[in-house]
């Protein structure tokens, strides 16, 4: 009985530490699938497969190790098996681009952090409209022509508002991290 | 490592095409002009990646600040109108306990014939505040129904948004 409950709370511990970790580096893998995978459909179908794998495969985790690397690894192979079983289509990536952002991508900078704090900041400084149009564009996974239809207006112009506003989120950050250099 | 802004003006069409990309609205011509900028330009490739972690973190923002949109409106606007509608209760209630302590001193007075034309004059005194006690009454079931109305709406316009969501999801 006893060795039971032993084993009932190690899995627990065990469940508990896992979440904890995955929690932790959500965004990181989200991104990471996201970079290979440039979809947004396609990135979340992904990452509920990669959960599961991840939890599947966890006993083979070095606690020692960095979890988001290890996370972001098999998120790696998530993406070359999915590619695989889609077979080849127009619309995909080639394998070079996918090696190359996966190489850069697992370079993780301690700056991701701060850009993710300077980002926030940014978004506060934005228009009141500028700001609706990225939480409108983003809050849900419905495709720009909708949105677009939503709005009453056109698919170009919708893309081009779009567009100046991530580049001027974009720079805002930019300059935020220059600034923090410079300090 | 980052690089300044201008490092990345001859980029600049790398933000559209993340959009299309992200988007599932991305041509064959646009895959291909992405994939030779990525490889081809270790620049390129690094504004590719933080834009994508910009995406991520757009979207949480968003779907956080959605919540809050759709969530608190609906009780925070039936939080207000419930408190209105209590004072008007409370206004309502005062109006007819006065029209019944008016009404009951007038039945129990002991002289009615020498005072009948001011007795008159109270009876219909009494029937006016009788009716605007009912017509506030009337005025108080009226906005309860408006406030129950405009909670159901709310209720359905945030439905329609998470179905139009998951409907567009479904779709792409």
């Amino acid at each position: 009985m006893d060795n039971i409950d032993r084993d009932t709370n190690s899995n627990d511990q065990k469940t508990i530490e896992f979440i904890r970790l995955l929690s932790q580096n959500e965004n990181r893998v989200k991104s990471h699938l996201l970079a290979l995978v440039p979809n947004w459909s396609d990135a979340d179908d992904l990452y509920q497969e990669t959960c599961v794998r991840l939890w599947e495969q966890y006993a083979d985790y070095d606690p020692t190790k960095d979890f988001g690397a290890w996370a972001c690894t098999i998120a790696y192979y998530m993406v070359i098996a999915y590619r695989k079983k889609s077979g080849r289509d127009k619309q995909r990536l080639s394998q070079a681009f996918i090696n190359t952002v996966a190489g850069k991508a697992m370079e993780t900078s301690e700056e991701t952090e701060f850009r993710n704090h300077a980002l926030q900041g940014c978004l506060e400084k934005l228009t009141v409209r500028n700001r609706e149009l990225i939480r409108h564009c983003y809050s849900c996974t419905n495709t720009l022509k909708e949105i677009a239809e939503q709005m009453g207006r056109s698919i170009a112009s919708l893309y081009k508002a779009l567009s100046r506003v991530r580049h001027s989120l974009h720079d805002c950050v930019e300059k935020k991290i220059q600034e923090e250099r410079l300090k | 490592m980052s690089h300044s802004n201008s490092n990345y003006e001859d980029f600049s069409e790398i933000y559209e095409l993340v959009i299309a990309s992200l988007s599932g609205e991305i041509t064959p011509d646009q895959v291909a002009k992405l994939d030779k900028l990525v490889c081809n330009d270790p620049r390129a490739c690094e504004l590719y990646l933080q834009l994508i972690r910009e995406s991520t973190s757009l979207r949480t923002w968003a779907s956080g600040t959605r919540e809050e949109t759709v969530n608190d409106i609906p009780s925070r606007s039936h939080s207000n109108r419930s408190q209105t509608l209590w004072w008007r209760s409370i206004v309502a209630v005062a109006s007819l306990i006065v029209c019944f302590l008016v009404g009951r001193n007038f039945f129990s007075s002991t002289d009615q014939s020498s005072n009948m034309s001011s007795n008159q004059q109270l009876i219909l005194e009494t029937k006016a505040v009788m009716a605007e006690a009912r017509s506030v009454l009337d005025l108080l079931d009226q906005l309860e129904q408006e406030n129950d109305t405009i909670v159901m709406l709310i209720g359905e316009d945030a439905d329609v948004d998470a179905n139009n969501c998951s409907a567009g999801k479904e779709a792409s």
